[in-house]
């Protein structure tokens, strides 16, 4: 399995198809955000192609190869933004009624809506584990590969993100 | 979801309600223009099915084929007929999610003598993390360590002082249960931050010791205890220069990932003896904490120097001060928290006074400039090094900024390394170089330990423990402008190109 870094400079160095391996690692982290910030699947998989194809575009002005991630989940959300700022004002999604119960239109229900937000809300590290860990189904030995940490890292970082999440929940639904 | 669900399982909900998008790749693909190459493998694929799918015969073969494989995928990822095997390298993901941890054990002093002759016998040691609400309990054992002359030779002659340290998280009480004393200090916030964000990793630090050598271990060996089957994992470490060699060894149960005992030896120099020098005998994980654990309450008999009202707040970077004095100095200095940069650099908050000296303090940090030259303070902290073998990497320091609070000032330093700083810096850390800016020169050795501290490898972390530390020790709570978690990397990296050219 090739980190992050090994991708992103393989892609950059002409292997332009890799980019599809790393789309596929964070089409689902990538989707949570935009989610978060505009509480319905449709648009947030239209925003995830925009964030993917911007980063694509822009791939060359990153510094740090190994913070692809973040970077990436920071283009999603500026992403999703813009796409929120366009929206025509009675259409844009209050959070409360985003937080309906999961139905066929594709939202969230209040509970999952919250904890999103609490996700999107971490540090940049703790968000980006969490979202490997989970929307990617990877395992913490394979989040430590994918990103060059070790394993004791990403478990730190797993630990310190679930008692950042519990308290964060705690002060919302009291 | 309701209140009794871990957030590990409603993060997994929650992935579970957003499913995996199988056409978004190839959308994004088909955007940048590499769709040619995706299509090519997917049509490749499809073809092949369909050919295969239009005869009779392998319809059949492959439908026949389906239900073995089918079988053997449900055999395999049910793991019928196999059992789980934990190892070494579980462990910390096998504490990752726990709430409770309490060790006990004994301190043991091999070779050493009482006062009155006879061995020391071991010490128990106990130790509670409340990981959840940042609490701490621990029994404390302080050694004096004399040498006597016994009718048999020279002994090593230990005085024990035992005692408990209780954390609730906002103050700390030390009681001494040797001399019947008790203390109170006020935690500040910046310290409460540090040890909700440490608290994990001083219990597995605590427990496992640098869980990056985790992978070192071998096994040596089965045993059981308390009718649990165990393997005993081991690894040693030796320290080229002194030859003196650690050996820790864990007993760990394979079926249930349960620790059941743990135990660190040492061997000094040539000597063929190993001795055991800690032990735990009981951990446990997530375990009920005793009612009152965390009780503030001075035991009666006990003379306490303050109470929980009138405690002082402790200060960062108070407890490792120095000072000298001669009749033409006065000197003190001391050091706040140091962080490791993820590219290995180090930022270290120190200060250095000489309160015989009349020139004005403010005026050392004059002109001074962002990456530029140190201060010129009574003893300049140029340099770390290593604390740790090799020690051939110098850590230059360049000025960051200074911070006042009350009279007291903080340099802030970046020192860069001029090459690859080795892996044991986690576990020892550096120690610093020094000069005197004086007009004679003290007949003073100053070890200064600096600890590896946090690692910082984002702005985030950065503006939190960095800035968060810079602030806290400002009058005005603000850290400097001009520090920046890009400007300090920006700094170091123009520094390092030259050097690593």
């Amino acid at each position: 399995m090739r980190t992050d870094a090994e991708l992103v400079n393989a892609v950059l160095s002409g292997e332009k198809d890799l980019f599809a391996v790393l789309v596929k690692r964070y089409e689902r982290p990538v989707r949570a955000v935009a989610l978060d910030v505009l509480g319905d699947y449709h648009s947030a998989t239209d925003v995830s192609q925009d964030a993917f194809v911007r980063a694509y575009e822009r791939l060359a002005g990153l510094r740090k190869p190994e913070a692809f991630g973040p970077w990436l989940m920071k283009i999603a959300c500026r992403c999703a933004l813009d796409s929120a700022r366009r929206r025509p004002k009675e259409t844009r999604l209050e959070p409360k009624i985003a937080a309906a119960i999961e139905n066929p239109d594709g939202r969230l229900d209040e509970a999952k809506q919250r904890l999103l937000a609490a996700v999107v809300k971490l540090p940049g590290a703790e968000k980006q584990v969490v979202m490997l860990r989970y929307f990617g189904d990877n395992s913490v030995n394979d989040v430590a590969n994918l990103l060059g940490r070790s394993v004791g890292t990403v478990t730190k970082q797993l630990s310190r993100a679930h008692r950042r999440l519990r308290k964060i929940l705690e002060r919302l639904e009291k | 979801m309701t209140a009794e669900e871990t957030i590990e399982e409603r993060l997994k909900k929650l992935a579970q309600a957003i499913s995996p998008d199988e056409t978004l790749v190839e959308n994004v693909m088909s955007r940048i223009d590499c769709k040619s190459i995706i299509i090519a493998s997917e049509v490749t694929v499809q073809n092949i099915w369909r050919t295969m799918m239009k005869s009779p015969i392998t319809k059949l073969a492959i439908a026949a084929a389906t239900v073995v494989a089918f079988g053997i995928g449900i055999h395999f990822f049910t793991g019928v007929g196999t059992t789980p095997a934990y190892g070494i390298t579980d462990m910390p993901e096998l504490f990752r999610m726990v709430r409770t941890v309490h060790l006990k054990g004994w301190h043991y002093y091999p070779g050493h003598k009482t006062p009155d002759g006879n061995d020391v016998p071991p010490v128990n040691m106990e130790e509670w993390f409340d990981l959840e609400n940042g609490r701490r309990w621990s029994t404390t054992c302080s050694s004096c360590p004399d040498t006597f002359l016994f009718n048999s030779g020279r002994t090593n002659v230990t005085k024990i002082s035992v005692g408990e340290m209780i954390s609730d998280g906002h103050y700390r009480l030390r009681l001494n249960h040797t001399w019947k004393t008790a203390h109170f200090s006020k935690i500040n916030k910046y310290e409460q931050m540090l040890a909700e964000h440490q608290g994990w990793d001083q219990m597995i630090e605590q427990l496992f010791g640098d869980i990056s050598k985790l992978d070192d271990f071998v096994k040596i060996g089965r045993e059981r205890i308390d009718g649990v089957d165990c393997d005993i994992w081991e690894r040693e470490e030796i320290f080229s220069d002194t030859k003196h060699r650690n050996r820790y060894r864990y007993w760990l149960s394979p079926s249930k990932g349960e620790c059941k005992r743990r135990q660190f030896w040492m061997r000094f120099g040539d000597k063929q003896q190993w001795e055991l020098r800690r032990e735990y005998d009981k951990i446990e994980r997530d375990v009920d904490i005793p009612e009152g654990l965390f009780s503030m309450e001075v035991p009666e008999g006990y003379e306490a120097d303050n109470t929980k009202e009138t405690a002082t707040l402790s200060e960062l970077g108070s407890s490792n001060m120095g000072g000298y004095g001669d009749d033409r100095c006065s000197l003190s200095w001391g050091a706040a928290l140091s962080f490791t940069m993820s590219d290995g650099s180090v930022i270290w908050g120190w200060n250095s006074i000489d309160r015989l000296s009349e020139k004005p303090q403010e005026e050392f940090f004059e002109g001074l400039e962002f990456g530029g030259l140190l201060p010129k303070l009574p003893i300049e902290f140029n340099t770390l090094k290593p604390a740790g073998e090799p020690k051939d990497i110098t850590y230059t320091g360049y000025h960051l900024a200074y911070t006042w609070k009350a009279d007291r000032f903080t340099e802030w330093a970046v020192y860069v390394p001029d090459g690859t700083p080795p892996e044991n810096v986690k576990q020892f850390g550096y120690h610093a170089l020094y000069v005197f800016n004086l007009e004679h020169e003290p007949r003073l050795e100053i070890t200064l330990p600096v600890p590896y501290g946090l690692l910082i490898e984002t702005k985030e972390d950065f503006d939190k423990w960095v800035l968060g530390a810079m602030a806290e020790l400002s009058d005005d709570g603000k850290a400097p402008e001009n520090v920046t978690y890009e400007s300090v990397l920006q700094l170091t990296k123009r520094i390092r190109e030259p050097i690593t050219q």
